[in-house]
């Protein structure tokens, strides 16, 4: 698999046309080398345009990176959820694995609720998989690569990245790194947490309606980042009408990258970009127009033509 | 028991397997052959023929197999592997299907010639349950009458084929198809006529495909023997396409009659001249048919009225008048819109032939009806008509479009529904031209109405389309008049509506003349260019340049505005926008040369590398001078765009900065001459690509850009 594959294969996504069985596999393999060698809370350095939930979108992740700019040139952060709801997760997944491993340290990938073995046989990924393939060889290959991702990543020591929120088990962020997170995401504890829990306006650590993780108030974040000193915590996992929404005098964010959600929902996205001394720019972009997304639905012949 | 393998790359033409020694007749099926593990399972069985006399239970075991290539090209043909296998008993016992009709006489023949055995295969993949198969075996029916032989593929192929009839849809269309293609296989134009038959099935069938498919190759056959020969014709079209005609329109079913529609104007056309009474009985059918009980056959009628008046007007013009004009008319009154519909698309070829016979009640009677659709009662139809409207005013002629044609135009210009209106609007550019002096007393008005349209589509419309006035405008009044529908449309609330102003605007130099309306284009323009929708921004740019070489140096260097848009854009918060900005820049420095970009571009170019606190703008910055580095100049190059990266960028914190400047150093490198790349380029890169450098990406940018160097000649 060299750098020209590579760079064919992106071309060939960013065309909506997925990779066979073996290129996916090849590239899972190659995926997980890299991403074992991450750590669980894993550091990156402004500049970063971070990005929420895609969720199988795919022409409104291109539209994402029309608007945030291109790899290699901006260097992004996609906290979870690339799989399932949409009709693309298969093509979106493997675009961002393959920009991951075509520029390793311009791309981080952490794990969201959603990737994961259980949610995604419920929620479409597992049946996209199977319909496009055949057979579950590719659901298995990318549900292994979802056990490697970092659970969280660490801008410049100042702004933490995590899909849900944080748990009650941690207090400090080494806490987290201790975790051996190369598992299926369990039903309770820290790891859970940390892909399942939301911000709420109350006080202290409550129950959380979606039955995993737990909603928690100001008071917790403020305590969590005065611990570990932090500015800033970013997270996704909860649809924002506006595509992003600062709470807690702006010391925690949601980010959320799915326009239109479920191409239904009728809400903007937005990326968060931190400039070189962390300073914040919201992005919000519309879903891609109808146009955008015909225009690259034709296949190829079917192989079998000899 | 050997592998039968042959190489993949010759398996691209028809594969036999041939018996070379085995005397006596065996029972080889094809269904045998594929069970063993040795044939790729890749290939389609049809690559493969079957051992002869496939009906003879005995099987002598084992048998001496050889695979041989059987293609088009001789030196091709040879033996590819001959081994020695055992042929396991069908479970099935004779294969049952493996008994066409060809097969019993084959069969008495000792020298079989083994050309013959891949058209056993494929006799059998006719009947085959596998659809795949037995459409490929359908596809290659010429290959089968080749070798059968033109007496009996008309004896024994198409009775055998035709009992194939109740097929699925694609077998047939596969059939129809190759139908269309098939006098020779049958022994030549004297025999054509043994096609009609096959193919009238056809053409009655429910899917529409078939009946359509079935149709064409009707028509190619009709075409071809009446170009082969005036006795074939003759036979063909008076004793086979006319009782075909006179069954398929008295068919029972619809799908028939449709099928007689379609195929009346070309046989009325090829029924010679001496068989009066067969023509005039054509046409009575297409009368009968134009007045059908259900709408898809009067639909087919509608279609096919102009070709049937072009067919007569050859051969027998009084007719149109008498017989073809009152069909139109009721075609044209249906009480179902979807017929109208179908007869007003056609209008215009039916018309067309009308009016060239220079009859006076015929034209008036046509214009008449043409005149109706603009008032129809169905929207739907007055939207055809609007669609239709330069059609029908070049089959009118040039004096009744501008007496009628034009009020029913105006009419549908202020109609009650938007669709109408929209369609109407995006005409008249096309109906202005074909006016020459356009009575401004009646558009304008109308036009001027227009602009305050509810309908937004009604408005961008009537913007992209209104330009095409100007040059027929005859007073300074009317002119004065469009102008200010002009700017009005540029005031207008949807941005779409006020794009398509400015993207027609290269069409209207009368604009530029008055100082009114250029002063009314830059708020526009500007406007535009802020619009919250970054497509919109996107698009506005788009027509910079043509508004550029439009208004001219003095306009840009007189309104700064303009100037300041195109390098804000630079900054815009999408990158789209940003990337499409350079491409903006690049193009209005074709226009104004170098000159004027060393002023009003590179300084903002630089500028902006400098005042940015953002990498991306500075990443911009750097692609900026990449792409401009190809117009604006070496000197330029060399000493505003080099300093900048060599100076500073390479050293930026940032490394998608430090990256971005090796990808610039790479595209600038051939406007810079030798001695500079050494003494400026190569350091920056060197130190990009050293130890101190750890991001591998810097690094691999820096590599490309020092290859180049090498390379790129000076």
């Amino acid at each position: 698999m060299t750098t020209a594959d590579l760079d064919g294969w992106i071309e060939q996504l960013k065309r909506c046309e997925y990779l066979n069985e073996a290129e996916v596999k090849q590239l899972c393999d190659r995926a997980r080398e890299l991403l074992v060698d991450e750590s669980n809370v894993q550091p990156v350095s402004a500049p970063v345009t971070i990005a929420g939930d895609i969720h199988g979108q795919f022409y409104d992740l291109l539209e994402l990176l029309n608007t945030g700019g291109p790899l290699p040139d901006v260097q992004y952060l996609f906290m979870g959820d690339f799989v399932d709801r949409g009709f693309n997760s298969v093509e979106t997944f493997l675009l961002l694995l393959t920009l991951k491993v075509r520029w390793p340290d311009r791309v981080t990938l952490i794990r969201g609720n959603h990737e994961s073995r259980q949610i995604t046989q419920v929620y479409g990924f597992y049946d996209e998989c199977l319909r496009k393939y055949g057979n579950a060889n590719v659901w298995r290959y990318c549900t292994e690569v979802f056990d490697f991702l970092s659970l969280g990543s660490l801008i410049d020591g100042k702004a933490f990245c995590v899909h849900g929120g944080l748990s009650p088990s941690i207090n400090a962020l080494d806490q987290i790194r201790a975790i051996d997170r190369k598992q299926e995401v369990p039903h309770d504890g820290a790891m859970c947490d940390l892909l399942w829990s939301d911000p709420e306006h109350v006080p202290g650590w409550n129950m959380s309606p979606r039955g995993a993780g737990y909603l928690f108030g100001a008071d917790i974040v403020a305590q969590f980042n005065h611990v570990n000193g932090l500015q800033l915590i970013a997270r996704a996992h909860q649809l924002v009408m506006e595509g992003y929404k600062n709470m807690f005098n702006d010391t925690l964010v949601t980010v959320w990258s799915a326009p239109n959600y479920c191409y239904r929902c009728g809400n903007v996205a937005a990326i968060l970009t931190l400039d070189d001394k962390l300073g914040r720019s919201f992005n919000v972009f519309n879903a891609a127009p109808q146009d955008a997304r015909s225009a690259t639905l034709k296949k190829p012949a079917p192989e079998y033509f000899l | 028991m050997k592998d039968i393998v042959a190489p993949y790359a010759l398996l691209r033409h028809p594969v036999s397997l041939s018996t070379l020694d085995v005397p006596a007749p065996s029972l080889c099926t094809l269904s045998a052959l594929s069970r063993f593990p040795c044939v790729p399972s890749h290939l389609s069985r049809s690559h493969f023929l079957p051992l002869p006399f496939p009906h003879l239970p005995a099987l002598r075991n084992p048998v001496r197999l050889s695979l041989c290539l059987h293609s088009p090209f001789p030196h091709l043909q040879q033996l590819v592997t001959s081994s020695e296998v055992r042929i396991p008993p069908s479970p099935l016992g004779p294969h049952p299907r493996l008994q066409p009709f060809a097969m019993t006489s084959i069969s008495q023949d000792e020298d079989l010639d083994a050309a013959l055995y891949p058209i056993a295969v494929l006799l059998d993949e006719l009947k085959n349950e596998d659809l795949e198969l037995r459409l490929n075996a359908t596809r290659r029916i010429k290959t089968i009458a080749e070798a059968l032989g033109p007496e009996r593929t008309r004896g024994e192929l198409l009775p055998f084929l035709a009992d194939s009839i109740d097929d699925e849809d694609e077998i047939l269309l596969a059939l129809a198809t190759e139908f269309g293609d098939f006098i020779e296989e049958v022994g030549g134009s004297p025999h054509a006529y043994v096609l009609v038959e096959p193919l009238e099935t056809l053409a009655t069938v429910e899917e529409t495909l078939v009946r359509e498919k079935a149709v064409e190759s009707l028509h190619a056959l009709s075409a071809t023997i009446a170009d082969l020969s005036d006795t074939d014709s003759r036979t063909l079209h008076v004793d086979h396409m006319f009782p075909l005609l006179q069954r398929l329109a008295s068919g029972d079913w619809f799908t028939s009659r449709v099928s007689a529609c379609s195929l009346l104007p070309d046989i009325y056309r090829r029924i010679p001249a001496d068989e009066v009474n067969a023509r005039t009985e054509v046409l009575n059918l297409f009368k009968s048919l134009a007045e059908d009980e259900t709408p898809m056959v009067r639909r087919t009628a509608a279609v096919e009225i102009g070709r049937v008046a072009q067919s007569l007007n050859n051969l027998d013009p009084t007719s149109i008048r008498n017989a073809l004009v009152p069909v139109f008319a009721d075609l044209v009154e249906d009480d179902q819109d979807s017929v109208r519909i179908v007869a007003v698309q056609n209008a215009a070829t039916f018309a067309g032939v009308v009016m060239k016979q220079k009859t006076g009640d015929g034209a008036n009677r046509v214009i008449e009806l043409v005149l109706g659709f603009t008032t129809d009662k169905s929207w739907r139809v007055r939207y055809v008509a609007a669609d239709e409207l330069n059609a029908l005013c070049d089959a009118l002629g040039s004096e009744p479009t501008k007496k009628d044609l034009l009020p029913a135009f105006v009419k549908l210009l202020t109609d009650s529904e938007p669709e109408v209106r929209t369609a109407a609007a995006n005409k008249v550019t096309a109906v202005a031209q074909r006016i020459i002096e356009l009575l401004p007393s009646e558009i304008v008005p109308v036009v001027e109405e227009m602009v305050s349209d509810a309908s937004q589509h009604v408005r961008s419309a009537l913007a992209s389309n209104i330009m095409g006035l100007a040059p027929n405008l005859a007073t300074s009044e009317a002119v004065n008049t469009l102008v200010d529908v002009v700017m009005a449309l540029l005031k207008d609330e949807v941005p779409e509506v006020r794009l398509n102003v400015i993207s027609r605007l290269e069409k209207v130099s009368f604009i530029m003349s008055s100082e009114k309306l250029s002063r009314e284009l830059l708020p526009a323009v500007v406007d535009l260019a802020e619009d919250k929708n970054w497509r919109v921004r996107l698009a506005t740019m788009h027509h910079i340049p043509l508004l550029a070489s439009q208004l001219g140096r003095d306009f840009f260097e007189e309104n700064a505005k303009l100037g300041d848009l195109c390098i804000s854009w630079l900054g815009d918060c999408v990158y789209s926008v940003r990337e499409a900005a350079i491409a903006n820049l690049k193009a209005v420095t074709e226009v104004f040369g170098i000159g004027w970009a060393k002023d009003h571009i590179v300084p903002q170019v630089l500028g902006m590398y400098d005042m940015s606190n953002n990498y991306l703008l500075r990443v911009t910055s750097l692609h900026a001078i990449g792409v401009l580095a190809e117009v604006v100049g070496s000197e330029t190059v060399e000493e505003l765009f080099l300093p900048i990266i060599t100076e500073r960028a390479y050293r930026d914190p940032v490394p998608n900065v430090r990256f971005c400047s090796a990808k610039t150093l790479n595209l600038v490198i051939p406007y810079v001459r030798q001695d500079v790349r050494e003494s400026k380029i190569r350091p920056c890169l060197l130190s990009l690509v050293d130890v101190n450098e750890k991001d591998k990406d810097v690094n691999y940018f820096a590599q490309q850009a020092l290859q180049k160097l090498g390379t790129c000649p000076s």
